[in-house]
């Protein structure tokens, strides 16, 4: 099956365009068929019977007779004479049609008769032939003439050219015009059925491309539902079983819309009411004089608060209505590098972007912070990398620490997933942090890809298309 | 002596009315605390109010609905708290005219600080059109204070990290002034104060390189010998 296309389009147009190729051809077939028939009916029967009867009538009449009675059988466009010996070869080239006269011609004269036959494109098979009235002008000399004056080519046509042995030893030579249309070779209709052809074809992919492009859109709009849930429905239009496709699509969009802001409106209600005992708590611990019991309190505080503002975070749109804007990317890494150093933390940044890049500020600057926080964490020290190219700009944030085994690589990222014990127990942390820069990620079209490094560590790759 | 500051705490939970207040007394100033708009506007006109602290989720009329009356009638400075921590909630406080927003749940060390920070600049003598002003411009950047947006000529948002931020804010309020480093450290340190402060010269050569201003023909933040710093450009605001 991987010979057909991939395309629905594709298929349809290959489909059309067989069937009306083979429309055609059988369509060429039946009209050459055609065109046989007409000559077969129109030409070769009259003229086979016509010239058996002459023979029949000269050879009744005695030998010497014979010449003086020619003129009475010519005819305007048939040309007689006698011969003593034949001057066409034995084998004929006259194609179909001199094979077809042949059969008619036998099947008048009888099949032993010698018989000769060929088509010329001019007359004068024997030389002397008296021509018959108008015979060599068919249409008379006057409109013949006439042509010439007013630059039209004198008639043309094609002379059958027979010659039949008589009783007493001599040939009868036979011309007989025939009107060049009948011998107008298939190209020129072959030529009209290619238009035709080409003509129905560029119509059909007009329209196959008018059938499959609710579809198209259909697609696209499936392919950005990942990134855009809250994207407009799509206009149910198109042909039937398209539009009952787009509805079921819309209708899932919402319901997958209403799950997720079910979800989201959930996690922000616990995490809201969640801030004002946390507001106190935090009041309180700062009342007290036990110092020590004050820092603990404080850290205990400290990370529920990360806790409820990183899922909070979370269950928002990954950027909420941020806008986009042409980004400063050096500034906005090296600024975050500067962030970190004012409370103390090392992070090394490598790299240089070479042109803005359109994205969301707050939310790059929390996805490379989540990414850097987790460094951080797990080995003390991060470096953020920027590369930069036409295509992609990628940012990437590496460490030294444990690294993921493998099979974690992938899970690490899913929503309050974490990684083994050894990681996170003593760290902490939501299990969102990862999830979030994914979101992040997507919102901007981009990739997010986690890989351990030679020599130790954890490399984390924001790939952003530009 | 001068009496401390007196502080209106406008907050719905009387938990947090009574802690926070208690808090700010042990911090040396001045606290009363209500618990609705009704009952701040009973508060302001009977005390000499320094400064309100007010909440956004309140009942009647919210924190931000309050804020725009108070903007209406006063220059009284006002700190937003809210409990959503959506940049939404900081622009529209800002742009109501909240002079500072501070996140739920906050650490009152840093409301503190704020508060100072927030005092010091109304009671400063610097030029009002400019402080309050929401988005300003100097040679051909623009800084949008609401977002806390900083834009090249060319229009590319150049990010600044906080200190950063702090730094371009002070100067830009202080144009064609020399400020001294001790100043500059001080100025910077009014706000939040972290345990790590590098030398101011540091943060210059850092904002210096964001504005890609070069430091050794520097035409923006310009180095005065035995002064410190000054910052050459004209800064207009671009209110509307």
């Amino acid at each position: 099956m991987h010979l057909l296309p991939r395309s629905l389009f594709a298929r349809l147009a290959l489909t059309l365009f067989t069937v009306l190729l083979l429309a055609q051809l059988v369509a060429l077939g039946i009209q050459l068929s055609d065109r046989a028939q007409v000559f077969y009916r129109a030409i070769g029967v009259p003229l086979a019977q016509q010239l058996a009867t002459t023979v029949n009538r000269l050879e009744g009449l005695p030998p010497e007779r014979r010449g003086a009675g020619l003129p009475r059988f010519t005819g305007p466009r048939l040309r007689l004479a006698l011969q003593p010996r034949p001057s066409l070869a034995e084998k004929d080239s006259a194609g179909w049609r001199g094979a077809l006269l042949t059969r008619l011609l036998r099947r008048e004269l009888g099949e032993t008769r010698p018989l000769r036959l060929a088509l010329s494109d001019a007359p004068g098979l024997a030389a002397g032939m008296p021509p018959g009235p108008g015979a060599a002008m068919p249409r008379g000399p006057r409109l013949r003439r006439h042509m010439a004056e007013i630059g039209l080519p004198p008639e043309r046509g094609v002379w059958i050219q027979v010659e039949i042995a008589l009783d007493d030893g001599r040939w009868l030579a036979v011309e007989r015009h025939l009107p060049r249309e009948l011998f107008l070779s298939p190209l020129r209709l072959m030529v009209s059925l290619s238009v035709l052809l080409l003509a129905a074809i560029v119509v059909s992919l007009l329209a196959v491309r008018w059938l499959t492009r609710p579809l198209a859109r259909l697609a696209g709009a499936a392919e950005r539902l990942g990134r855009d849930l809250d994207q407009a429905p799509l206009a149910e239009n198109g042909p039937d079983e398209v539009r009952r496709a787009v509805g079921a699509f819309n209708t899932m969009q919402a319901r997958l819309q209403r799950l997720v802001n079910d979800r989201a409106r959930l996690l922000a209600a616990i995490s809201h009411d969640l801030k004002t005992p946390l507001t106190r708590m935090r009041l309180r611990s700062a009342m007290l004089d036990d110092t020590a019991l004050r820092e603990r309190l404080e850290a205990d505080v400290d990370e529920m608060a990360r806790l409820v503002e990183t899922t909070l975070e979370f269950a928002r749109d990954a950027t909420g209505e941020e806008s986009v804007v042409p980004l400063d990317v050096d500034a906005l890494v090296g600024s975050l590098q500067a962030d970190y150093e004012e409370t103390g933390q090392q992070v090394e940044v490598e790299g240089h972007a070479t042109m803005p890049y359109p994205g969301r500020t707050s939310a790059l600057r929390r996805a490379l912070a989540n990414l850097v926080d987790n460094a951080l964490a797990y080995a003390g020290t991060a470096t953020i990398e920027i590369a930069d190219s036409a295509r992609a700009l990628e940012l990437r944030v590496l460490d030294r620490g444990p690294g993921l085994p493998d099979d974690e690589l992938d899970r690490v990222v899913e929503p309050f997933q974490r990684g083994e014990v050894s990681r996170s127990r003593a760290t902490g942390g939501t299990g969102l942090g990862l999830a979030i820069v994914r979101d992040i990620t997507r919102v901007h079209g981009g990739e997010l890809a986690l890989a351990n490094r030679p020599g130790g560590g954890l490399v984390v790759t924001l790939r952003l298309p530009r | 002596m001068e009496r401390p500051p007196l502080i209106l705490i406008v907050d719905d939970d009387p938990e947090i009315r009574s802690l926070l207040g208690d808090y700010l007394v042990r911090q040396g100033l001045r606290a009363r605390a209500v618990g609705d708009g009704a009952a701040m506007w009973r508060e302001l006109e009977q005390q000499a109010v320094d400064l309100v602290v007010l909440d956004i989720m309140l009942p009647g009329d919210d924190g931000l609905e309050l804020c725009r009356k108070l903007r209406a009638r006063s220059a009284l400075p006002v700190i937003m708290l809210t409990a959503r921590g959506d940049a939404t909630d900081r622009i529209v406080g800002l742009e109501l005219g909240a002079d500072d927003y501070l996140p739920k749940p906050f650490d009152p060390r840093e409301l503190f600080a704020r508060i100072r920070a927030t005092l010091r600049r109304s009671a400063g003598q610097l030029s009002p059109g400019v402080v309050t002003a929401q988005r300003l411009r100097f040679a051909d950047w623009s800084l949008d204070r609401v977002r806390r947006e900083l834009r090249d000529p060319q229009g590319t948002v150049v990010p600044l990290s906080s200190g950063e931020y702090r730094l371009l804010e002070i100067f830009l309020e202080r144009p064609n002034r020399a400020l001294g480093r001790e100043l500059l450290l001080d100025l910077l340190q009014g706000r939040e104060a972290t345990p790590f402060d590098r030398s101011v010269d540091v943060q210059v050569s850092r904002l210096r390189r964001r504005l890609r201003d070069d430091p050794r023909d520097a035409q923006l933040i310009k180095t005065v010998r035995h002064a410190g710093y000054l910052f050459a450009a004209h800064v207009e605001s671009v209110d509307d």
